[in-house]
């Protein structure tokens, strides 16, 4: 049994589309923020699918919250990734926010990435790797 | 492989959500997303209901501390959550895979860990984690959950945080899996 331990400390919270980016018929069909999330050695938080029914969002929100608010109190760097030609960000970004502020917990680092980042993708991995 | 919609275990994406001790990669297992991703299926990342309950700190445990009404809620509440999302996959024509982590007291599909010693004074040697036939508490719950909402699903263990693992295997495995 393998008892090292290679955590990066480093976790960023991301939209579905980052991984699943078949899901949005009208994106950039790229897995390039995934290759440098990877590439970079952070752990990911994948949020569901953006059109996921009304009734379902907040579940996920809260428990969302709940890893940020562990992963703050226990010192690890996180950084919440969004999508700005997606609704919300991708990641339901107010009602997230407002479920943070209502914790009275601090709002990640924000690191949006527009359409022309996700087409040209030139400083895309410099801008991921620089996120922490 | 297309058409299907893969729910990995949480730390598969993010191995931050491991005990202290078992995380293998800075980040993210990157050879299974890697091959999912290739072969054209959508993944979707299941809730870590061990971190979700106890934290990043937790001590090690087993499935026989985890086996407790208290945890079994918790984890009814994250099943009820991950069934609705396969719903919202199922109504868009995709199959639903499972894919848990074998030795896992928690994930174990296959395989689970146990000790009915454990407890009290946190001194405890990996030797004495029992890797054993048996699920893990969590995809207990899951399965039980998914069966009562969605007729067909595969489900399938990867054993790779055990000693013998091996990789070229199990990604023929995976791919006459997933084939299939």
């Amino acid at each position: 049994m393998s008892l090292r331990d290679s955590r990066s400390y480093k976790v960023v919270f991301a939209p579905d589309y980052v991984i699943n980016p078949e899901n949005y018929p009208d994106m950039p069909k790229t897995l390039k923020i995934y290759e440098g999330i990877k590439n970079a050695g952070y752990g990911i938080v994948k949020l569901p699918a953006i059109d996921l029914p009304e009734d379902q969002i907040q579940d996920w929100i809260e428990i969302v919250a709940d890893m940020i608010e562990e992963y703050q109190k226990r010192g690890y760097a996180i950084a919440l990734i969004t999508i700005e030609c997606l609704e919300d960000g991708g990641v339901w970004l107010s009602r997230l926010r407002a479920e943070l502020e209502s914790r009275g917990l601090k709002i990640p680092k924000v690191v949006e990435f527009s359409r022309g980042e996700l087409e040209k993708d030139e400083n895309l991995f410099s801008k991921i790797k620089s996120i922490f | 492989m297309g058409g299907k919609a893969v729910f990995i275990a949480h730390c598969i994406l993010n191995q931050n959500s491991k005990a202290l001790g078992f995380a293998s990669r800075p980040g993210l297992v990157e050879w299974l997303i890697d091959f999912l991703k290739q072969g054209g299926c959508v993944v979707e990342q299941l809730p870590c209901p061990e971190m979700l309950y106890l934290g990043v700190n937790r001590w090690w445990h087993t499935r026989d501390q985890y086996d407790t009404p208290g945890f079994r809620r918790h984890c009814r509440r994250f099943a009820k959550m991950v069934a609705g999302l396969m719903e919202y996959y199922l109504r868009r024509g995709h199959t639903i895979v499972l894919i848990g982590i074998d030795g896992s007291p928690s994930c174990g599909v296959n395989l689970t860990g146990r000790n009915p010693y454990w407890g009290g004074e946190p001194r405890a040697s990996a030797e004495q984690y029992q890797v054993v036939e048996g699920m893990g508490v969590w995809i207990e719950e899951l399965i039980k959950e998914v069966e009562r909402r969605i007729k067909r699903f595969k489900v399938i263990g990867l054993a790779m945080d055990l000693p013998g693992f091996d990789l070229k295997e199990t990604l023929k495995m995976l791919e006459a899996e997933l084939e299939g």
